[in-house]
């Protein structure tokens, strides 16, 4: 191939935005189409610039917008390439019509999502409301708590989706400016063993067979719809998991990083845990240390893998712990958070189910300190010695004015 | 384009092998058909078809029996032209990598598309393919 290989340090200080674009880099995407979007845009600008430097061959699509921009990578997906782009927040929404159409034709492309909060008000900061949204288009969702992360489950993400076992499109999540604009220490792979890990894309089904011709993104009504979509959350619920566990084995194998579908952190004798996703799972831990010196048992739980929903190693994860924090960072706007009711339904049906309340945190970019941590932990484990949740089931933590609680 | 193609008359049109095939389930008498028939028939070329969701597509888009004999693509409604752009990207960035050599000539990319798609709900890419020079279709 007539491209350049570019020679890495072992570690790279890099953030969450370029450690992404780096990793695109190395697996060598054949189409970007995309339009920028605070934070997310120096990930797409990252492989331009890779591109006009000739460390890629392939083509960058300038669209009109992001629906645009998933709708060139539907076509270019289905035409039988490797295919990316990123995007954040209201670009997120606006591609929402279009994510489930990249998913109901089973076409694999990875979507780098720098989580950002959805207007109004407008606001440019780190929550997860975008994750939140995309919950239900049928794509795989991972989710990075640092830069290092961003890199790595790139690499999964194509590994994945591109399984012709699989052909699901995947998103990679991070944290808007917390991940995205802060630059860390990633350790790094070497070109070939990126490539190498990834391998070279097999297409399947794809329109530049002109000897075979296929039709994407057909029409059915009451007679073949419901069997289609029935197929693909079949292959999400039982063919996903295998796969993703089969990437993360292969991947520490390569690199000595070890990856888990649900990420447990001092769990073994937990009392008290918190779950919770993106830079706020690293805050956790660290005061989860601090409370286990003043005492307190605690434990930090991180979902790795957020769709499809890891029910069953939820419901393992929490067997011993005696009471439980589910944290999102996402209005749910009128009902219990989506962690609060999900981590509900996985435990209900077990023998132990821990005391479960929750917390709305961090919405529009807010800090989630180490205080409200403490406190938080300091909740549960007065949960735990009341024997009942001695709360309300929801409060809102780090908002101005009169405390917020509900049900 | 590689040659001209011959004119057919009606008689002629009633037995040649079409790249859009008379099963579809537009109204009897509808022109789509005899549009599209047309417009296919103008180049001995590859096709990528796209159209956007319309009468067109649903119509002629059916699993499990769709009628287009080449590679067709729907995905929405303001993007009939955006997907088949990306389709007509892999095909450039192939034929870059030496991928595709024998697949010479490049590709027709054809899109179908309505008012809708065009004026109402697709004019931002109408604005945009001629901003950044984008053909539209080619052959």
């Amino acid at each position: 191939m007539a491209f350049d290989k570019m020679e890495l340090q072992k570690i790279e200080v890099w953030d969450g935005n370029f450690a992404a674009a780096q990793a695109l880099r190395q697996c060598q995407i054949d189409v970007v189409a995309a339009y920028p979007i605070t934070p997310s845009t120096p990930i797409v600008e990252g492989y331009a610039k890779f591109l006009s430097d000739n460390y890629i061959e392939g083509e960058f699509v300038m669209v009109e917008s992001e629906h645009a921009a998933m709708s060139g990578c539907v076509g270019a997906a289905a035409a039988g390439g490797r295919v990316a782009t990123a995007t954040s927040s209201q670009g997120f929404a606006l591609m929402v019509e279009v994510l489930y159409q990249a998913s109901g034709m089973r076409l694999p492309i990875v979507l780098n999502v720098v989580n950002r909060a959805l207007a109004a008000p407008l606001n440019v900061n780190g929550d997860h409301s975008d994750m939140y949204l995309g919950r239900d288009s049928g794509w795989i969702q991972l989710d990075a708590f640092a830069p290092q992360e961003a890199y790595d489950l790139n690499f999964i993400a194509f590994k994945v989706a591109e399984d012709h076992d699989i052909r699901l499109p995947a998103m990679v999540h991070q944290d808007g400016f917390m991940t995205s604009h802060t630059a860390q220490g990633v350790y790094t792979l070497t070109d070939d063993e990126a490539y190498g890990f990834v391998g070279e894309y097999k297409p399947m089904n794809d329109m530049l067979d002109f000897e075979h011709p296929v039709t994407h993104g057909v029409q059915t009504e009451e007679d073949w719809h419901f069997e289609h979509k029935a197929r693909q959350h079949n292959d999400l619920m039982t063919k996903v998991f295998p796969k993703i566990q089969a990437a993360f084995d292969a991947f520490e194998k390569l690199s000595g990083r070890k990856y888990n579908i649900v990420e447990k952190y001092d769990m073994n004798d937990a009392d008290v845990c918190v779950v919770c996703m993106g830079t706020s799972v690293e805050t956790a831990r660290e005061v989860a240390t601090e409370m286990r010196e003043k005492g307190i048992k605690a434990g930090v739980v991180g979902l790795r893998v957020i769709r499809p929903f890891p029910f069953f190693e939820i419901a393992e994860a929490f067997k011993d712990v005696k009471a439980i924090a589910a944290l999102d960072r996402s209005s749910p706007n009128g009902a219990p958070g989506m962690l609060f009711n999900e981590i509900a339904g996985a435990l209900f049906n077990t023998d132990k189910r821990a005391l479960l309340s929750g917390y709305v945190y961090g919405l529009g970019g807010r800090d989630l300190t180490k205080a409200h941590l403490v406190s938080l932990y300091t909740e549960l484990q007065a949960n735990v010695d009341a024997g009942k949740v001695t709360t309300q089931l929801q409060q809102f933590i780090g908002v101005r004015g009169p405390k917020l609680a509900f049900l | 384009m590689s040659e001209i193609k011959k004119v057919k008359n009606l008689k002629e049109f009633s037995t040649s092998a079409d790249r859009f095939e008379g099963a579809n389930l537009l109204c009897p008498g509808c022109a789509h058909s005899i549009i599209v028939r047309e417009v296919l028939n103008a180049t001995n070329n590859d096709l990528i078809l796209s159209a956007s969701t319309g009468c067109l597509e649903v119509c002629s888009a059916v699993y499990p029996q769709p009628s287009g004999d080449a590679p067709w693509i729907h995905s929405g409604a303001g993007d009939g032209s955006t997907a088949p752009a990306g389709a007509d990207a892999i095909d450039k960035a192939l034929r870059k990598q030496g991928r595709l050599q024998q697949r010479a000539p490049e590709p027709a990319v054809v899109s179908f598309a309505g008012a809708g798609a065009t004026y109402a709900i697709g004019t931002q890419w109408i604005s945009a393919g001629t901003q950044f020079e984008v053909k539209f279709s080619k052959n």
